[in-house]
């Protein structure tokens, strides 16, 4: 049986939330939000076909976009190659993506069964094709912290700028990675004056927090200009997408170590005062673009 | 005028094309005067090659000038108090701050913004919810190129090796790649007329 060329779906898969693991007719269907982008093409979210007793897809349906094109389009991995099934209003939910793909996975696979109308929850962990023995849920929490733990992590001895990484991040989210030339050292000035005062009193840690958290403002535009974050993102959201972006960084920047160990105390243990302050800035986006 | 130009080929068969097609004078013909078509290279699945497309000003080409806007403009913020701190206390007093990077975004902030406005201008007069036209055969069925990456904008700093343009040639399956084929042309152009529906004039 011929299989889609497409390489990115194990990662997506492994990386990804999945939303949705179902039977239909001879199909395993796993409905998934990429959380991980692995490829110069970003993907949204997926609807991966597998024939019964095969470990590789079939089909796969995506909300894909292109950061370079700046489209958000409608693609098909078949055993052929990509098509583009056509481009999408960037506002397209999980639920409108959700009946698109299942309505085109029917065409394609020539189904007569329906998806359940509502999303069935949670994660399969049975590798029976024909029984749910169990799911497991994930959480936002987790996912915080399991991204979040990437910022903990030292750089290896000798690790200098990747210039080559630092160079696909321009390429691919150009306007996050800009941002975050302004934020991290200011992630760093706030390492260096928590719980200092000046000469006459003044708190340094405040004074430097406040001006991150101004910043902050720079970064969540940069997540809309790079598309990814779009028209009532939520908050969590909002601050999974800046953490990804933070690690991707992190990667081609390593050296900032104070600035990654802070930006985890402050974006992961301590999110709730961080997730005010972007939702005042998400806010105030949203109300000049949209 | 001397223009440059980038091939455009494909990894699997024999296809070229270059981005050569979408130089010249576009226009939209209103009664008021014309105004300038924003053009976008694109696969026409009519014509089977890479031609100029309209580039619509849509409410997503809207809100990406307007985001460049802010983020210029936050930019130019932080950048002018990064100079301030660094300034010792009497020269913040007695001089301008002056830096080349503050002065560049100075500049592509006045070209954004008369971008944004003639976005805004055009969305008066086109119909923006319809399906952009091929500009050398009318239809509507095309897909747009990714732009070039960023070192691709000038001929000074491309690569000399040809660079995956991130789209897949239709109906063959191959990669388009692009590079630069290093020679400057010397072109007249003539004006090319078109409806607001994209159709072209007779000339």
């Amino acid at each position: 049986m011929k299989t889609t060329k497409d390489q990115t779906w194990l990662v997506h898969m492994q990386t990804g939330r999945i939303l949705e693991d179902i039977n239909i007719g001879n199909y395993r269907m796993v409905f998934i939000k990429v959380t991980q982008q692995s490829s110069f093409i970003h993907y949204h979210y997926r609807l991966i076909a597998f024939p019964r007793g095969s470990s590789e897809p079939i089909l796969s349906l995506n909300l894909e976009s292109n950061p370079m094109a700046r489209t958000l389009c409608l693609g098909a991995h078949l055993p052929e190659g990509h098509d583009n099934l056509g481009f999408v209003d960037e506002n397209m939910s999980e639920g409108a993506f959700r009946t698109w793909a299942f309505d085109i996975a029917k065409k394609y696979l020539g189904l007569t069964q329906s998806p359940p109308s509502t999303p069935i929850g949670g994660i399969r962990i049975s590798d029976d094709d024909d029984q749910l023995i169990g799911h497991m849920h994930t959480s936002t929490a987790d996912s915080f912290h399991d991204i979040g733990s990437k910022l903990l992590e030292l750089p290896a001895p000798g690790a200098v700028t990747d210039y080559a990484r630092a160079h696909l991040l321009e390429a691919t989210t150009p306007n996050v990675s800009n941002a975050w030339t302004y934020e991290v050292p200011a992630l760093s000035r706030y390492a260096k004056n928590e719980g200092k005062r000046s000469l006459f009193g003044r708190d340094k840690g405040k004074m430097a927090f406040r001006k991150l958290a101004e910043d902050l403002y720079l970064v969540v535009l940069g997540l809309y200009g790079d598309k990814l974050l779009t028209q009532g993102a939520s908050t969590d959201e909002c601050l999974l997408a800046l953490l990804h972006s933070l690690v991707s960084f992190k990667e081609a920047y390593p050296n900032w170590t104070d600035a990654y160990s802070v930006a985890y105390r402050l974006f992961v243990e301590e999110r709730d005062i961080i997730k005010i302050i972007l939702a005042k800035h998400q806010r105030s986006v949203e109300a000049k673009l949209y | 005028m001397s223009v440059e130009s980038i091939n455009i080929f494909c990894t699997d068969c024999e296809f070229t094309g270059w981005s050569g097609v979408s130089d010249g004078i576009f226009m939209y013909e209103l009664p008021d005067g014309n105004i300038p078509i924003r053009r976008r290279l694109a696969w026409c699945h009519a014509c089977k090659k890479i031609i100029p497309s309209e580039e619509l000003p849509t409410d997503d080409l809207l809100r990406q000038a307007k985001i460049e806007l802010e983020i210029l403009r936050k930019q130019i913020d932080l950048e002018g108090s990064l100079i301030n701190q660094s300034r010792s206390f009497l020269s913040a007093l007695l001089s301008k701050p002056r830096s080349e990077a503050l002065d560049a975004l100075k500049l592509r902030e006045i070209a954004v913004k008369s971008d944004l406005d003639e976005i805004m201008k055009s969305r008066k007069f086109i119909d923006f919810s319809r399906k952009p036209r091929c500009l050398a055969c009318g239809s509507q069925e095309i897909i747009y190129l990714p732009r070039f990456p960023t070192e691709m904008q000038s001929a000074l700093n491309a690569p000399a090796a040809p660079v995956l343009l991130g789209m897949k040639h239709p109906n063959c399956g191959g990669e388009f790649k692009a590079v630069f084929n290093g020679i400057s042309f010397n072109r007249r152009f003539s004006e090319r007329l078109y409806s607001v529906d994209g159709i072209r004039k007779q000339p």
